[in-house]
């Protein structure tokens, strides 16, 4: 079986939640409740190359601001 | 004779196989209301049988192939009274009675009745004589003979213009010769080998039971029904895409099977009529024929396309329809299997209009629906298609047959519930691609998303080092853990923690951070995992036995703040520039160390662990708090609570596992709620017989284990006797269904199955075994929802394959420094609980389904991850180590399972030009690099890998591994080395193994070498341990290791051939040849508690020892054997000449006043017994005949001239030889000895033994005159017990044979010493 997130030939959307954690997501597919699109529709390799550049900070946001008040 | 049809004949196959089976009757029973003229009946029986000579027709076969054989005997009309109540089961007796076609006639009539002017008709026919196109005119037929007879007259009827057998030559000539390319069967062959080349041989379905590996065909059916709408609609897209009904319910059909996990190419059988001729439509007769349709369903094409696909394939398949479905069989040959139809399982048909039935005068006749019994496919879909007097469409019923040896039956009503759903959705928008229309009803997916999933619970905010400080608090004095001779106590271990996390403070450590902790396992390990928690930093477990490479890329990747070592770690290991804080200079706190109140939080990293990376590189992957905080309380409340309200005190639990391991954990937890933690040493751990010893000594309650070494700890008596654990988790890896079974029988343990990747916290899924008989992964822990899903991320039904996902506290925050990676395999999840948003999900990549109770099956991966002994590897990530490897060219990776059922690592490597595998030096590249669990056991140079037609690798295709091709090593050299070579191969589960060969070369491990080393303790006895495996993995480095430390000589007077033991000795006497080695045969048959020696002519060493009386000799072997064993009871064995000796000394023993109660003779007899005994003459050719045949030499090649000198040392010195290591002149000795001893053995007299003795005889290739057993009769007081062997006198001691004599031997021990149970029955 195929997994949708492997399609080397699929499209794709890069998702965040509030978190600023990123997703891959298949572009033919409803983008779930709470997260919104970033990039895209892209090629699988042009969306991984968004995230590693764009998803720098790898904490929950959430974490990140708890942190900040520390 | 004119010839069966093809059809015919593979049904007569199919009866003389089983002939019982009812599988081929095709039944009608018909209700008949008002008055029945029985007799009128039975004459138009009579009539019908008349006209269809296929009715009164049997086959018997001559020369193993049916003919026929017309017969005058025309069936009887059997007339049953019964009462309604018993109705059911007198058809029954008719229905599943089957014909035996040699000698029954196809046709059994059967009126019952069960009232007045109430008549129920059961007709019963062989398919061999009827198809379902027969009824018809078989029906007609009958009810003008009735009407006829009733009346008083004969049936007048137009003769049929053909009858079956002309059919069935007509077939033949029809079909040609297949030699003949211009015939029909020639080109209707080759058109279905194209169109049936590669089909799949089985189609997957959601079975809800493996497959039986013979098929019983009994079924079951569920109804089915397409209402008038739906059909309306299915003929609108028929006519619109110039498809039949068929074609359409055909596609449609494709498509709910491949999204119940079929795949994408679908076989389904279909019967067409085969009466292909007008003038065949009146006769009764197997014509009926079966074809297979493909429908390619890939791609995702949309419903039009599809429906394209399927009429161009249907439409080739009609126009290439007459070749018997048997032949083609026969020429594809595909896997035959009494398991399954052959070509296809699942089978569709579509009739129209009305049944045929009976009509008769004055009787209203109705068909009786039968419950269905018997299936011959997986699954068949049987459909009618109904019609108003109009003509409009007025739905489409039938039933789906299925298979109740495979299928549930709320299996089979969900998919005959299913395919109206999906074909409603297809019907509606056949321009849409097939996927999106979704098979699962709304009741299902509301168990699979909600029901199955309602985990919730109160979250648990408090983090582990809070946990753990509350618990210090409450009980400072208890112990937390125990290593070695170490033990702290809770108020101990949070003293350390915190004076080490006060310096870690120091070094930087604090949320967010990391620090690297390398230390051996120890107590130490414990309290730097606490201290860094504290600190609110998260660790990183260095596993040092990495290699450097592979922790200098870690602690690169990882980037901690410091390390924590001890001095001796880090004068062996580089950390690079990491400041490290020594663990071993820390003093000991004098008193209380205060607790940090760092703020820890929950969302914070806790721990990162690396793991295999399918591009090459390992991952970390960081865990939160949280995480752990979640799977703890579950724990808290469900196995921790269960297990201490049964024991009632404080519990001990064994880490077992790395502690670079997340699975760890599962035994931290209990520390974690105030029990014991025993961190077991590696040599321990690693060793099953040690381990289970040490769970026995220490009284360990708590064992994690995987399922692999489960089996090897049962194996040692993990479970047996008192000292069982309470509680056994099982994870890591899939457990087999054996291990399930033996756990679940194991009174008194708790066995828990635990699933989940790191990436999800130890645990996202759990199942006690008690609660299934089958191994199951089970249902999410709390707060953890699990989906299984499909291509498009939907929820598949219970029974269909999907892929895991999992969402929840416990899914982990990602991988360190690897943003894409993590964005691909955590995912949004779109199926969130009310008030959350914005949750993600892990795409774990293994393949499972739900049961109907909402449990998970786990099924395999989906990708290239796999699993050795619970070691997760990504085949890719040692892929790309060996590419780096110059030389290698292009390599695969594989998991292959040995002769054993091994799981082993197989490496498939193509050096690169002009060099050639250099298996040693990729091993020595590859352990710079992997860690050991992730090199090959095994590695095969191929020409080129395999690839698929889209140029990527072929798997599948790899070739099995040649394990027996292996460079020649020397053979065993005595007999120490002959066992160990023999347990090295049973072990590795190869055929030989030479002396030379490395035990882990040949692909042992850490397991595999406890189980050598089990083996090795029975059958030799002594204390190998696992470090002297490692240190010399040799049979000829071990054999050193041996019997003390100290190398006997192999030609040494007195062989110690087990020792160490404690039960009295047994002594085993040498036959002519002087050598004593040929007893080590008995090792592996009598329990390892009893040492074993063999007595050796001291003539082999020194050849002054020749010429010696035979009192001489027995006297000295008399104190040889007292020197070891002083005191009695002694037990002897001997062969030939030896047991003559051995029957002396025993004799010799009891003048003295020694206890013997054991005396055992292999085919030796008195010198006195054997007639015309003549001795040998020193070099005489006969010498060396005599020599090699006493030792059970094959002299076969010698053509039974005389043998020289050479002759003799040639065969005795030759590889593979038990003797190949003699020097030559050793090889002269043992002639010599050979000569002494028959000299000797002309004197010796024996005397008369008190007691029982027994005898083993071997009993073939002797001459008439040969002493028996018997001659032994005055020389005993007691039983003279004879065994026979069938085997040579010089053959006797054999593996097969001495087997059978050791068997005998342990169990007269066992008899003399107890019932202690033989090494062998261990």
């Amino acid at each position: 079986m195929n997994n949708p997130f492997d399609d080397e030939n699929g499209s794709y959307l890069v998702l965040a939640n509030a978190e600023r954690q990123h997703s891959l997501w298949p572009a033919d597919i409803d983008v779930p409740a709470g997260w919104s699109t970033v990039f895209g529709v892209g090629t699988r390799t042009a969306c991984l190359e968004y995230v590693e550049e764009n998803w720098t900070d790898m904490r929950p946001a959430g974490l990140a601001a708890t942190m900040g008040e520390a | 004779m004119s010839p069966v049809s093809y059809a015919q004949r593979r049904l007569w196959f199919l009866n003389r196989v089983d002939g019982r089976s009812a599988v081929y009757n095709c039944p009608l029973v018909i209700r008949a209301r008002g008055e029945l003229d029985r007799t009128a009946l039975a004459a138009a029986l009579t009539d019908l049988v008349d006209r269809h000579e296929v009715l009164r027709t049997v086959y018997p076969g001559v020369d193993g192939e049916p003919v026929r054989r017309v017969l005058a005997r025309r069936p009887e009309l059997d007339v049953v009274a019964c009462e309604e109540a018993g109705l059911a089961d007198a058809l029954a007796s008719t229905l599943d009675r089957g014909f035996d076609l040699t000698t029954d006639l196809p046709i059994r009539a059967t009126v019952f009745a069960p009232a007045p002017r109430e008549h129920v008709l059961a007709l019963v026919i062989h398919h061999i004589a009827c198809d379902e196109w027969s009824w018809q005119p078989l029906l007609a037929d009958l009810a003008t003979a009735y009407q006829a007879r009733a009346a008083g007259e004969s049936p007048q009827w137009t003769p049929l213009p053909v009858s079956y057998p002309d059919y069935a030559v007509w077939q033949r000539e029809l079909l040609g010769d297949q030699d003949d390319p211009a015939s029909l069967l020639a080109t209707q062959l080759a058109f279905w080998r194209e169109q049936l080349a590669g089909l799949p041989a089985e189609l997957d379905l959601p079975f809800d039971r493996p497959r039986p590996a013979v098929a019983d065909h009994r079924g079951d059916a569920v109804p089915l029904k397409l209402d008038g709408e739906l059909h309306r609609r299915l003929l609108a897209v028929a006519a619109d895409h110039g498809c039949t009904t068929f074609m359409v319910l055909q596609a449609g059909l494709a498509v709910l099977l491949s999204r119940l996990g079929a795949g994408t190419d679908i076989p389904i059988g279909t019967a067409v009529a085969g009466r292909l001729d007008e003038a065949l439509e009146g006769v009764v007769g197997f014509f009926v024929n079966t074809l297979v349709l493909r429908s390619d369903v890939s791609g995702d094409p949309t419903f039009s396309e599809l429906l394209h696909r399927v009429r161009d394939a249907d439409l080739a398949a009609y126009d290439h329809q007459d070749i018997p479905f048997e032949r083609l069989v026969e020429d594809l040959n595909p896997e035959r299997s009494l398991a399954r139809h052959p070509l296809f399982q699942v089978m569709l048909t579509l009739s129209r209009g009305e049944e045929a039935t009976l009509s008769l005068p004055g009787l209203t006749c109705t068909e009786e629906r039968l419950d269905w019994e018997v299936a011959k496919f997986d699954l068949s879909a049987d459909f009618r298609e109904h019609y108003t007097p109009d003509g409009s469409a007025a739905g489409i019923d039938g039933a789906l047959e299925y298979a109740t040896g495979l299928f549930d039956r709320a299996t089979a009503d969900h998919i005959a519930d299913a395919l109206p759903r999906l074909l409603r959705q297809l019907v509606s928008a056949p321009q849409r691609p097939i996927g999106e229309a979704d098979p699962l009803s709304a009741e299902h997916r509301h168990q699979v998303l909600v029901a199955w999933n309602d985990t919730a619970r109160p979250a648990s905010p408090a983090t582990v080092p809070e946990v753990f400080e509350a618990q210090a608090a409450r009980t400072p004095r208890a112990t937390a853990v125990v290593c070695g001779s170490t033990r702290l106590t809770f108020a101990e271990l949070n003293d350390r923690a915190n004076l080490l996390a006060r310096r870690l403070r120091v070094q930087g450590a604090g949320t967010e951070r990391l620090v690297a902790l390398a230390l051996p396992r120890s107590a130490e390990s414990v309290v730097a995992m606490l201290a860094v928690l504290k600190t609110g930093a998260a660790y990183l477990h260095v596993d040092l036995e990495y290699p450097p490479d592979r922790i200098g890329h870690m602690l690169r990747d990882a980037a901690p703040v410091a390390v924590v070592t001890d001095t001796v770690t880090a004068a062996a290991h580089s950390f690079g520039e990491l400041p490290a804080v020594f663990a071993d200079r820390i003093e000991t706190p004098a008193g209380p160390v205060a607790n940090l109140n760092c703020r820890v939080l929950p969302e914070s990293a806790a721990y990162v662990i690396y793991t295999s990376g399918s591009t090459g590189r390992p991952k970390g992957v960081l865990t939160p708090h949280s995480a752990l905080s979640n799977l703890y309380a579950f724990h808290r409340a469900g196995l921790l609570a269960r297990t201490e309200a049964t024991a009632r005190r404080q519990l001990r639990s064994a880490v077992t596992a790395s502690l670079s391991f997340d699975t760890s954990w599962e035994a931290l937890f209990w520390m974690l709620a105030g029990h014991e933690l025993h961190v077991v040493r590696d040599d321990i751990r690693r060793d099953a017989v040690a381990l289970t010893a040490y769970v026995r000594a220490a009284g360990i309650d708590v064992l994690d284990v995987t399922p692999t070494y489960a089996e090897h700890l049962l194996d040692e008596g993990l479970m047996s006797g008192p000292h069982a654990p309470l509680v056994l988790l099982l994870g890591g890896e899939a457990a087999g269904q054996s291990l399930w079974t033996r756990v679940r029988e194991a009174p008194g343990t708790l066995c828990y199955n635990l699933y989940g990747p790191t990436e999800c916290t130890l645990d996202a899924l759990w199942w006690d075994a008690a609660d299934s008989p089958h191994p199951l992964i089970g249902k999410p822990i709390g707060n953890t929802r699990v989906f299984v899903l499909d291509e498009r991320l939907r929820p598949v039904a219970p029974g269909v394959p999907g892929e895991l996902y999992v969402t929840g506290p416990g899914v982990a925050r990602g991988y360190v420094n690897r943003p894409a990676t993590t964005a691909e395999r955590f995912v949004a999840c779109p199926y969130v609980l009310d008030g959350e948003t914005g949750s993600r999900m892990y795409r774990t990549g293994d393949l499972v389904r739900w049961d109907h109770q909402g449990r998970l099956d786990y099924l395999g991966r989906i990708d290239d991850q796999v699993k050795v002994r619970g070691f997760r590897i990504e085949l890719g990530e040692v892929e790309a180590a060996l590419t780096r490897c110059p030389d290698v060219a292009q390599a695969a990776v594989a998991v292959r399972e040995d002769a054993g059922g091994d799981k082993r690592l197989v490496a498939y490597v193509q050096p690169a030009a002009d060099h050639e595998l250099d298996t040693r030096d990729l091993r020595r590249r590859l352990s710079s690099i992997l860690p050991d669990h992730m090199i090959p056991s095994f590695f095969q140079s191929v020409v080129r890998l395999p690839l698929t037609p889209n140029g990527k690798l072929d798997r599948d295709a790899l070739p099995p591994p040649d394990f027996a091709h292996r460079p020649a090593s020397r053979g065993p050299r005595g007999p120490y080395e002959e066992v160990l070579c023999g347990l090295f191969a049973e072990v590795l589960g190869l055929s030989r193994v030479g002396a030379e060969e490395s035990f882990f070369e040949l692909g042992g491990h850490s397991l595999l070498a406890t189980r050598l080393l089990s083996r090795v303790r029975a059958v030799l006895g002594g204390h190998l341990t696992i470090l002297d495996l490692f240190q010399a993995p040799t049979v000829a480095d071990l054999v050193d290791r041996l019997a003390d430390g100290a190398r006997h000589d192999p030609l040494s007077s007195l062989l110690p051939l087990r020792t160490g033991a404690d039960r009295p000795a047994v002594f085993c006497v040498h036959p002519a040849a002087g050598i004593s080695w040929v007893y080590a045969g008995l090792l592996s048959h009598i329990d390892a508690g009893y040492p074993v020696y063999g007595l050796q002519a001291k003539g082999l060493t020194d050849a002054t020892a020749n010429g010696r009386s035979w009192r001489e000799m027995v006297k000295d072997y008399v104190e040889q054997i007292r020197s070891v064993q002083p005191e009695g009871p002694y037990r002897l064995v001997g062969w030939s000449f030896g047991a003559v000796l051995a029957h002396l000394m025993a004799t010799d023993l009891q003048a003295g006043g020694a206890e013997v109660d054991l005396l055992a003779l292999l085919d030796g007899y008195p010198p006195d017994s054997v007639p015309g005994y003549r001795p040998l003459v020193d070099g005489g050719s006969e010498t060396f005949t005599e020599l090699l045949d006493s030792l059970g030499y094959d002299l076969s090649a010698f053509g039974g001239g005389p043998l020289s000198y050479d002759d003799y040392e040639r065969t005795v010195r030759r590889p593979g030889s038990t003797l190949e290591w003699l020097t030559q002149s050793e090889a002269a000795a043992l002639a010599r000895v050979f000569v002494d001893n028959d000299r000797i053995y002309e004197e010796l007299r024996p005397r008369t033994y008190r007691g029982d003795m027994v005898f083993f005889s071997a009993t073939e290739g002797k001459p008439e005159d040969a002493p028996t057993p018997e001659s032994w009769r005055d020389h005993v007081t007691g039983r003279l017990e004879v065994h026979e062997i069938a085997c040579g006198h010089g053959e006797i001691t054999q593996a097969k044979h001495i087997a059978r004599i050791g068997a005998v031997l342990a169990g007269k021990l066992a008899l003399l010493d107890g019932s202690r149970p033989t090494a062998g029955e261990r």
